[in-house]
């Protein structure tokens, strides 16, 4: 007599097949639900498109960390010579013998997340999904075939995808996005890179690091959002490194030369001049919209904010419809990274299945950007701090410091900074710790857990660096910007 | 000869390395036996006539059938047989199966080879039409053994029983071929 008590198909329907969609079905399945999962992945402007595994997988964290590789290996090379090594002059770089690796292991993850929702049970639908009413999806096909499914409860996490500018003429027809850049089947060539995201910085390091002549165009501030005087360091070291920066420049239009090329004019907001210059590509990284638009949300009520088009959340991932849940990049408010999804989408499902009642936290979320010089950190920025505190209750400790493999390899290290905001009175618990230099993903990860235990000064203090390390650098800080005394580090 | 309305020509009744057969009965009228394993149901072209038949009733059927399967089934021995079976066959949508070596009364070294080869081979109707199936021993315990052997070097196999789609990234490795469920998916998703 089972079918009396299945009243839905499914007790649980996840719309998107990326890192927190995927995660939540794989544990709603492993706590005994029936689940389904529907990722469809609409082919961007130019044509590209993806399977299963979503935004990190296909068009962000994966390829562009193997990149940011590849270039890094490049610096490692010139590097090399100065450690002994007999390389010949001069070294350049195949983008198609790149570009194939890197999609052959995206291409690997892809079918093991195949593998994994079929051994868990889960089942997969190649289908866009939207809403029909708070217990149905429809599902449909490239060619417009619907399917219907019924669910207990629905989860939305379809995440985001690039924004193409809407007032530029010529910006979509030759423009490019991050959707794009991972699949090119040639090197962009001379390419110009409009925005100062995170996206943006990193795209035009690893170009700039595999031998493409790149050019930021930033319209203000670069890493809006993160602690300035860090990316500060990070854009004072890429213009170093080879990137040219165009800032306070918006461009105007995009036409493509008779030769292919494409003209990209601009205003330069500093000198009222008009310039322009023409390039192979242009790469659009300002900003990514959500996927909420097809979703049939307005329809079912689920409320959305008018600002951004993200779907407003309660901090257990509901919205304002009972059944229907969305996190990851879809939800407002919510930090736009793989992990923080993962995680929520874990702890959503085992909610769902009653097996739990602890919420998400999102605070002290560490994360590092992966620009040549990588920015790690956790934690408040400077400015967040004394926002929130007053100038006079903090104190940030700084320091300049030499990572060790650069002396042998004769390589500038004026960017490499570690910055240690804290509390000034009491126990100085620390409030946000900010490194730039080599591995600083590694680096940080160890002490976003000393954050999460509620860190002081002292403790940090008390700890024993490693040798010889930069993380190291961390624990023997000791001038406080307040003093205006010299931050550099002197050798051991 | 025999006609074949999905393939609309005429094929031999001789059977390939691929065949499979069913059961073994009489022939009826000696001349059209080819037939087509659709899934689960078995079309049979006797005097022209297209007939379907459900496993269970081809039993009962007094026909001595030889199957062509909608795959080709290869049989290869080493890396250098499969390396040529695979040039051989270019442009194909190739499976390949990788076991250890079978002794002389068909027992292999490789316990888990031995687990996964009846639930590949039970998914083997599954097998899109006009793949290939490579069956490959690759060699003895000790051959194996040797990280350097080419399967792992070459090939970058990591274990015994694999099943791989060649060209791309699709593989199974060890206990994944014991779940029957991801043969299926590996045989008929994209």
């Amino acid at each position: 007599m089972e079918w009396l008590h299945r009243k839905y198909d499914y007790d649980l329907v996840v719309i998107g097949g990326g890192s927190g969609g995927l995660a939540c079905s794989k544990e709603a399945a492993q706590l005994g639900q029936k689940v389904a999962v529907l990722d469809y992945v609409e082919p961007s402007a130019k044509g590209t498109k993806w399977g299963l595994g979503g935004t990190c997988v296909n068009v962000g964290c994966i390829p562009k960390k193997l990149m940011h590789q590849a270039a890094l290996l490049g610096t490692a090379v010139k590097d090399a010579r100065k450690y002994g090594w007999k390389i010949k002059d001069p070294v350049s770089h195949d983008w198609e013998t790149m570009a194939e690796a890197v999609q052959n292991h995206v291409r690997s993850l892809n079918w093991g997340h195949r593998v994994q929702l079929k051994d868990k049970k889960v089942k997969y639908l190649n289908l866009k999904g939207s809403l029909l009413d708070e217990h149905t999806v429809r599902g449909m096909t490239k060619s417009g075939k619907e399917s219907f499914l019924t669910a207990k409860n629905i989860v939305i996490a379809t995440g985001g995808r690039p924004k193409y500018p809407t007032d530029i003429p010529g910006a979509m027809e030759h423009g490019i996005t991050s959707d794009d850049i991972f699949w090119l089947k040639e090197a962009p060539g001379k390419t110009l890179v409009v925005g100062a995201s995170y996206v943006a910085l990193e795209c035009a390091g690893f170009l700039t690091g595999i031998g493409q002549d790149t050019k930021v165009m930033v319209r203000s501030i670069a890493l809006r959002g993160f602690d300035q005087q860090m990316a500060g360091l990070v854009t004072d070291h890429m213009q170093a490194y080879g990137t040219r920066f165009a800032w306070g420049c918006v461009p105007q239009r995009v036409d493509k030369l008779p030769s292919g090329a494409l003209q990209v004019t601009w205003a330069d907001t500093r000198t009222g001049k008009e310039e322009t210059d023409s390039f192979d590509s242009v790469l659009w990284a300002v900003g990514r919209a959500p996927e909420a638009k097809a979703l049939g949300l307005d329809k079912v009520g689920v409320e959305v904010n008018r600002e951004t088009g993200k779907i407003v959340v309660g901090a257990d991932e509901s919205t304002s419809v009972s059944n229907i849940y969305a996190f990851g990049d879809i939800g407002e408010g919510r930090p736009e990274l793989t992990p923080t999804a993962v995680k929520a989408g874990r702890l959503l499902a085992r909610r769902l299945a009653g097996q739990s009642t602890q919420l998400m936290d999102y605070d002290n979320v560490a994360t590092t950007v992966f620009t040549p010089l990588e920015y790690s950190c956790v934690g408040l920025s400077e400015e967040e701090a004394v926002g929130r505190h007053g100038q006079d209750a903090i104190e940030v400790y700084h320091a300049f410091y030499k990572p060790l493999e650069f002396t042998v390899a004769e390589r500038d290290a004026s960017q490499c900074y570690i910055k240690v905001v804290c509390e000034r009175g009491g126990e100085q618990r620390i409030l946000g710790l900010h490194y730039t230099g080599p591995n600083a993903g590694e680096v940080m990860q160890g002490f976003s857990l000393a954050l999460r235990c509620g860190a002081t000064l002292s403790h940090l203090k008390e700890t024993v660096g490693i040798h010889p390390t930069c993380a190291e650098e961390l624990t023997k800080v000791s001038i406080t910007k307040r003093s205006g005394l010299d931050a550099t580090v002197t050798g051991c | 000869m025999g006609w074949c309305p999905f393939k609309n020509l005429w094929l031999a009744r001789k059977c390939n390395q691929s065949c499979q057969c069913v059961c073994v009965c009489v022939c009826v009228c000696a001349e059209c036996v080819i037939i087509y394993r659709s899934y689960h149901r078995l079309l049979i072209i006797i005097d022209n006539d297209l007939v379907l038949f459900t496993p269970q009733a081809l039993c009962l059927l007094p026909i001595s059938v030889c199957i062509m399967s909608l795959y080709e089934e290869v049989k290869v021995h080493g890396y250098a047989e499969f390396c040529k079976a695979v040039s051989d066959r270019k442009g194909k949508d190739i499976f390949a199966y990788f076991s250890g070596d079978k002794d002389a009364d068909g027992n292999s070294w490789c316990p888990d080879c031995v687990k996964a080869e009846p639930t590949v081979r039970g998914e083997i109707s599954h097998l899109p039409e006009g793949s290939v199936f490579i069956y490959c021993q690759v060699g003895q315990r000790d051959y194996w053994k040797n990280p350097n052997n080419d399967f792992k070097k070459t090939l970058k196999l990591s274990g015994v029983p694999t099943l791989l789609r060649y060209g791309t990234p699709q593989k199974l490795v060890e206990e994944e071929c014991f779940k029957a469920n991801l043969v299926r998916m590996m045989f008929t998703e994209d």
